[in-house]
Formats: structure tokens, C-alpha cells, sequence
């Protein structure tokens, strides 16, 4: 017989050993299950890279990233570049803002004024002496970055070889010597036929004719810091460019009218077909150039970067930022310098055709192109970017588009003349301010 | 009459009908062109699309525009998020407007007065303007980032038309059709069931077909309430190959377009024949 007093030392004993086991269980799962649940997060990355090989190289980034940080794991969103203000402003208002995103210098500076971006100064302290001070200038506001420039696009004129080897004219090499009057003799020289010697689609000509305004180092705002308020001032050097574009339309007749109204991708198959010796547009459209190379051996090159006064255009470069929103800062500002490892934004800005920021990368994609005398013009141009002061101006993309862009539109159409131009970019400004 | 004035009618209404059938294919085509166009380019290489002088059809058959969409661009998952959000859509507001619609028609002037006063206010407000508090809405209910949380947004916004659509349709029927149910004994769910409904087919047809297409179409929405790319809409992925300064992928989106076409035509290849058969439902012998 089994003595009761032992029996019951028995069950207490394995109601013992089962509550140790239990605890020690329970004490393992939370030990695991806390760091795991603390330390594995996922980052939303707004992008509206939307070219084949921009998404590609988008997603092989991020995959690397994820697969060097499997507890800080980042997700692509893809936006659409048209609309990216619209969804910014409502996800910044709902507080379901994406940790990371890109977007261009100019148009997040109102998000930044308002404290939805956070301030990146330090986290990104190592590549400042990586990139141009202008282009770091751009993606900052009031002393603090709150947009890294990754890329940018610079204006450019592009040239048929082949059309300047038979008309027997030099190619303009060497930056800093192309002037405007050399452009315009050019146009001239090549206008004969019936043929023109340049397309320029102009449809939304107002940020253009800024940026290069600079070349007559055009200010258009001034009293940017003063107290009193920022001032518009439209005199000679500011109307310079679209006077000089005017006189080409009207004077010269060596822009064919038909480009005008087109975007500036517009007369590539114009260009192409051998229509035009030249076109003026961004950097952008080299890809395309790319794709007709390979399939027909089409022979293109960008001439250097147009001269005035100087050869300086305005940057409104690409830039990543973090929202403020954002609970993962500090990682979200890691995966952007992982992002801007010099390879990876070669890579991204060779897909857009567009110049990358940093010296390392650039180097690489100057490599990656070496026998393309076009795109080393194109990446050689970087250089010679430069902050364009409107772009900090409150209120000035509502005048860009609301104002500047119809009346250019009007004025390159012919409907109205220059000193109407001039009054009614005075007359928007005021009504707006 | 004779059979020579018959056949002199015969005749007459043969010559009538050349000039007819000449007109419609002239539209037909013109109507059709465009979507013949969208066809054709889908499947033209990169390269071909940036020739001067466009040929209607493609030098070869370029499959990759709808490798690259179908694998690549989630276009499935989207036309799926669609699918499912103009369906419901579709069937929700059929739902509420018939009834509804019906009530504002039939109900006395005052009240009938109000309610169509407030559906047009309530179509007066632009949609920047609500768009901020209606993404604060939709994020409160927890629909934020959901199919679900645009259905109830496109019912919302599909409604008021609904109703002034059906409430047209319903003050057309005669009084007199109801009135004489009434007289021979039927109840007033049978006077809607059996005299009603079936004279009111082609408004519902009509309404669902319009609310279908917008539906299926919509993107400013979409655009904000949609944040993964999961949820998804067709307008949003079919976006993602335009780039600024109107730089666009004009082969995909031109594959995307075309396939995101197709259920739109099954729909309205579908629906149209009710629009017709509908009106032939008249209970008025002459």
C-alpha cells in the first residue's frame, strides 16, 4: 500500500517541477518574444522612381538593406511624381506620413517650414563635404537639412554629330565657353531648307527660363532674410533669357514654332529623325537618346552648359527626407546613407538621367560612361550648379505656376510683349503677397 | 398596297439606310480609334515609339510592355482592388439610391424639395476642399489604407448622383400605373415589385453602369487614401508610368491601359442590352 503522506510529497513535488518548467517557459517566451517584438520594425520608403531601371535599382537597394538589417526592414511605397505634394499633405495631416521619402529641393520646403521633415544636420554631417555647398545649401531651411540632394538635372543643349560633321561645324567642347550668342549662331547657321535648326519644348517654360536666368545671374527675389519681406524685382538680367528665347522664335525664326507648345521630351523623335540639329532640354531626356543609340546608332552629345554672364544654373535637386512623424529616425537616417553609398546613387542617378551629388558617386558613374562623350558633358556640368535663391522664397511656387508660367506662355506664344511680361510677374507677385 | 409600293418602300428605305450605316461606321470608327491606337502601341519596343512618323500597327510584337506590367508592376493585384471596390460600389449604391430615389420622387413636395436641394449642395464642394477631413474620417473608422475604406468613400460620392438619376427615372413612370395596382388589390411592395422595378430597369442599369465606370476610374481618392501597395487601384498603378514634364513609358502604359480597359467593356457589353430591354417593359397599351 502506498503510503498517503508520500503520495502527497509526490504531487507536490511534480506540481513543483510543473510550475518551474511553466515559469521557465514563460520567461523564455517573453525573453524572446520582447527583443523581437521591440527590435524588428518595418520603415515606409516614398519613392516615385517610375523608369524600369530607377525601380530596379530602387529594389535591389533595398533589398540589400534588408537583407544587411533584418530587424530594420524598409518597405517601398511608389508615389506618383505628378502628385506627390497631394499625398504628402495628407499623410503629414493624418500622422500616417511615410518614415522616408523623395522629393525635389523646391517643393518640400513648405513641408519643412511647418515641421513635418525632421532635421537631418547631424545624422548626414559625413557627406556634406561630399557634395557641392550649393547643392547641400538647397535642401536645407533655416540652417537645418531636412532633404539630402541625391541627384539633380541640369539644363543642356543636345546635338545631332552627325548634322554638325556634314555641315562641316565644329562641336562646341570645353566648359564655359558656349556662349548664348554662340547658341543662337548656331540655330542660325542651321536653319536652312525648310528646316530649323532647333526644337525647344517650351509648354511649361517658367522654371526653366529661372534657372537659367542665372546665367545672367537673374535674382528675381530680393530682401530674402530682411524683416521687412521679400521683394520681387524683374529688370534686365531677369528678362534676359526670355528675351533671348524671343528673338530666336520671332527675329531668327531658328525654333520651330511647332516644338513650343510641346513638353520638353516633345521633339526627341523630331530630333531623331534628323529634323533638328539640336534641342534644348534636361538632362532627363539622355535615356532615351541612349535607347536610340543602341537601336540605330544614333550619334548624340550634350554641348556644354550655356554661358551668359556665367555658366550657373539653379539646382532644385532630388532629395531624401524623414518625416518628423516618423518613430525610427535614426534608422530611416541610416538607410539613407546607406542609400547614398556612392555605387548605389550612381546607379539610381544614371537611370534618370540625372547627375548624382556626391563626388564618389559621381566619379563612378563618370566611369560607368566612358565612352559617351554626351553624358561626360552632362556629369561634368554638375559642377557648375548652384543654389537658386527663389527656391526659398515663401510663396514662389504659387507665382511660378500661377503667374510666371501663363504669361511666359503668352509671351513665347507672341500675345504679349516683353514690358507685359514684366508687369504682370510685378502685378501676380503683389496680389499674391 | 401593291407589291410594287411595297417594294418602291423597300427600296427607298435600302437608300435610306447606306447613307445611316455610312454615318455610324464613320462614328464607330471615330469612337474606336483611339482604343485601336492603345492597342497597337502596346505593343511597339521602346524604340519604335520615339520614331517621328508613328505607323498605326507595330513593326513586330513587342510582348515585353505586358511582361513588364503583369510581372512586374502589379497591375493583377490592382485590377483585382478594383474589381472588388467598383463591384460593391456598384451593388451598395443600387441598393440605397433605388429606394431612396424613389422616396424623393414620390414623397410630398416639401420634402422632396429639401432632399434634392441638399444632394446638389452636397455636390457643390470641390474635392481639395474636403479631402483633408475626409482622410481624418476615414482614418478614425480604422479604414485608412483599406479597399473597404473606399468603397464606403465612393458610395458616399456616388450617392447624390445616384439619386437625382433614379429619382428622374421614377417621376417619369406615371402615377396612373401605380394608382390602378392599387385599384386592382395589390400591395405597395407589389406595385413596386411588379409595376415599378421593371419599368425602372434601364435607370438602374444607367446608374449602375455610371457608378461602375467611376468607380473603376477614380484616382484622387484612391491617391490618398491608399497607402500600401496592396490596396492598390488600377488609376494609381496605371499613374506610376507617367514622369514629370511629360516624360510618360507610353509602351506599358499603354499595355496597362488596354488590359485595365477590358472589364469596363465586359460590364457595359453586359448591362447594355438590360438599358434596352428595360424600355420595352411599358404597361401602356396604346
Amino acid at each position: 500500500m502506498i503510503n498517503p503522506h508520500r503520495k502527497k510529497e509526490k504531487i507536490v513535488k511534480k506540481v513543483k517541477l510543473l510550475s518551474i518548467l511553466a515559469a521557465s517557459v514563460m520567461v523564455t517566451s517573453v525573453a524572446v518574444a520582447i527583443p523581437a517584438r521591440a527590435s524588428t520594425i518595418e520603415m515606409t520608403y516614398l519613392t516615385p522612381a517610375y523608369l524600369k531601371g530607377t525601380v530596379a535599382t530602387t529594389e535591389r537597394i533595398v533589398a540589400d538593406w534588408n537583407k544587411a538589417n533584418p530587424t530594420t526592414k524598409v518597405k517601398i511605397v511608389y508615389g506618383d511624381v505628378n502628385n506627390m505634394d497631394d499625398k504628402l499633405t495628407t499623410a503629414f495631416a493624418g500622422n500616417v506620413a511615410p518614415d522616408i521619402f523623395q522629393h525635389e529641393a523646391a517643393s518640400i520646403l513648405p513641408f519643412a517650414k511647418q515641421g513635418y521633415l525632421a532635421n537631418l544636420t547631424q545624422e548626414m554631417r559625413p557627406l556634406k563635404s561630399t557634395m557641392p555647398a550649393g547643392l547641400w545649401n538647397v535642401g536645407s531651411y533655416a540652417a537645418k537639412l531636412h532633404g539630402v540632394p541625391t541627384m539633380t538635372q541640369t539644363y543642356s543643349v543636345f546635338a545631332n554629330v552627325d548634322a554638325f560633321k556634314k555641315a562641316g561645324v565644329p562641336i562646341p567642347v570645353g566648359s564655359g565657353t558656349f556662349t548664348w550668342d554662340d547658341y543662337r549662331a548656331l540655330a542660325k547657321k542651321f536653319t536652312t531648307d525648310g528646316k530649323y535648326g532647333v526644337a525647344w519644348g517650351l509648354r511649361s517654360p517658367a522654371a526653366m527660363s529661372m534657372i537659367m536666368g542665372m546665367n545672367y545671374n537673374a535674382k528675381f527675389f530680393r530682401g530674402l532674410t530682411a524683416s521687412g519681406g521679400t521683394t520681387l524685382s524683374v529688370g534686365a538680367a531677369e528678362l534676359e533669357v526670355p528675351s533671348r528665347i524671343h528673338q530666336m522664335i520671332y527675329t531668327d525664326k531658328s525654333i520651330d514654332p511647332a516644338s513650343l507648345t510641346m513638353t520638353g521630351a516633345g521633339p526627341i523623335p523630331g530630333f531623331l529623325a534628323g529634323k533638328y540639329a539640336m534641342i534644348f532640354a534636361a538632362t532627363y531626356i539622355a535615356g532615351d537618346l541612349d535607347t536610340a543609340a543602341k537601336a540605330s546608332g544614333f550619334n548624340w552629345t550634350a554641348l556644354p552648359l550655356l554661358k551668359g554672364a556665367t555658366n550657373q544654373q539653379g539646382a532644385n535637386p532630388q532629395t531624401l527626407s524623414v518625416s518628423a512623424q516618423s518613430k525610427y529616425k535614426k534608422q530611416a537616417a541610416a538607410f539613407i546613407r546607406f542609400m547614398m553609398q556612392d555605387k548605389n546613387l550612381a546607379e539610381l542617378a544614371l537611370g534618370e538621367g540625372l547627375t548624382p551629388s556626391t563626388a564618389g558617386s559621381l566619379k563612378i558613374a563618370q566611369e560607368t560612361k566612358k565612352g559617351s562623350a554626351g553624358w561626360q558633358q552632362i556629369l561634368d556640368d554638375g559642377a557648375a550648379l548652384a543654389l537658386a535663391p527663389f527656391t526659398l522664397v515663401p510663396g514662389y511656387q504659387k507665382w511660378k505656376d500661377t503667374v510666371l508660367q501663363p504669361a511666359m506662355q503668352q509671351y513665347i506664344q507672341g500675345k504679349i510683349s516683353i514690358s507685359e511680361l514684366k508687369k504682370r510677374q510685378l502685378d501676380g507677385w503683389k496680389s499674391i503677397r | 398596297m401593291s407589291t410594287n409600293a411595297v417594294k418602291q418602300v423597300k427600296k427607298k428605305r435600302k437608300l435610306y439606310l447606306i447613307p445611316t450605316y455610312f454615318l455610324v461606321i464613320c462614328y464607330v470608327i471615330f469612337l474606336g480609334f483611339p482604343f485601336l491606337w492603345m492597342f497597337t502601341t502596346s505593343f511597339k519596343s521602346p524604340y519604335e515609339l520615339l520614331q517621328l512618323n508613328q505607323s498605326l500597327f507595330p513593326e513586330g510584337f513587342y510582348m515585353q510592355n505586358y511582361v513588364d506590367i503583369l510581372e512586374k508592376r502589379g497591375l493583377i493585384n490592382a485590377a483585382k482592388n478594383s474589381l472588388v471596390i467598383a463591384v460593391c460600389t456598384t451593388v451598395l449604391t443600387t441598393i440605397f439610391a433605388v429606394p431612396a430615389g424613389y422616396a424623393i420622387a414620390r414623397l410630398r413636395k416639401v420634402f422632396s424639395g429639401a432632399a434634392t436641394a441638399w444632394i446638389l449642395i452636397s455636390q457643390v464642394f470641390p474635392v481639395s476642399l474636403i479631402i483633408i477631413p475626409l482622410f481624418m474620417a476615414v482614418r478614425r473608422v480604422g479604414l485608412l489604407d483599406s479597399i473597404w475604406g473606399l468603397v464606403l468613400v465612393y458610395l458616399v460620392a456616388a450617392l447624390p448622383f445616384a439619386l437625382w438619376m433614379l429619382k428622374g427615372y421614377v417621376s417619369a413612370i406615371p402615377m396612373d400605373l401605380e394608382e390602378a395596382g392599387a385599384m386592382d388589390g395589390a400591395s405597395s411592395f407589389q406595385i413596386l415589385r411588379h409595376i415599378v422595378f421593371p419599368l425602372l430597369v434601364p435607370g438602374i442599369v444607367a446608374t449602375a453602369l455610371f457608378t461602375f465606370l467611376n468607380s473603376w476610374n477614380e484616382f484622387f481618392f484612391a491617391l490618398v487614401l491608399i497607402q500600401s501597395p496592396e490596396s492598390e487601384t488600377l488609376p494609381l498603378t496605371l499613374a506610376r508610368f507617367m514622369g514629370s514634364e511629360g516624360q510618360v513609358l507610353l509602351g506599358p502604359l499603354a499595355a496597362g491601359a488596354f488590359l485595365a480597359t477590358i472589364p469596363s467593356l465586359v460590364v457595359f457589353g453586359i448591362m447594355q442590352k438590360k438599358l434596352a430591354s428595360g424600355l420595352l417593359a411599358g404597361a401602356v397599351k396604346g
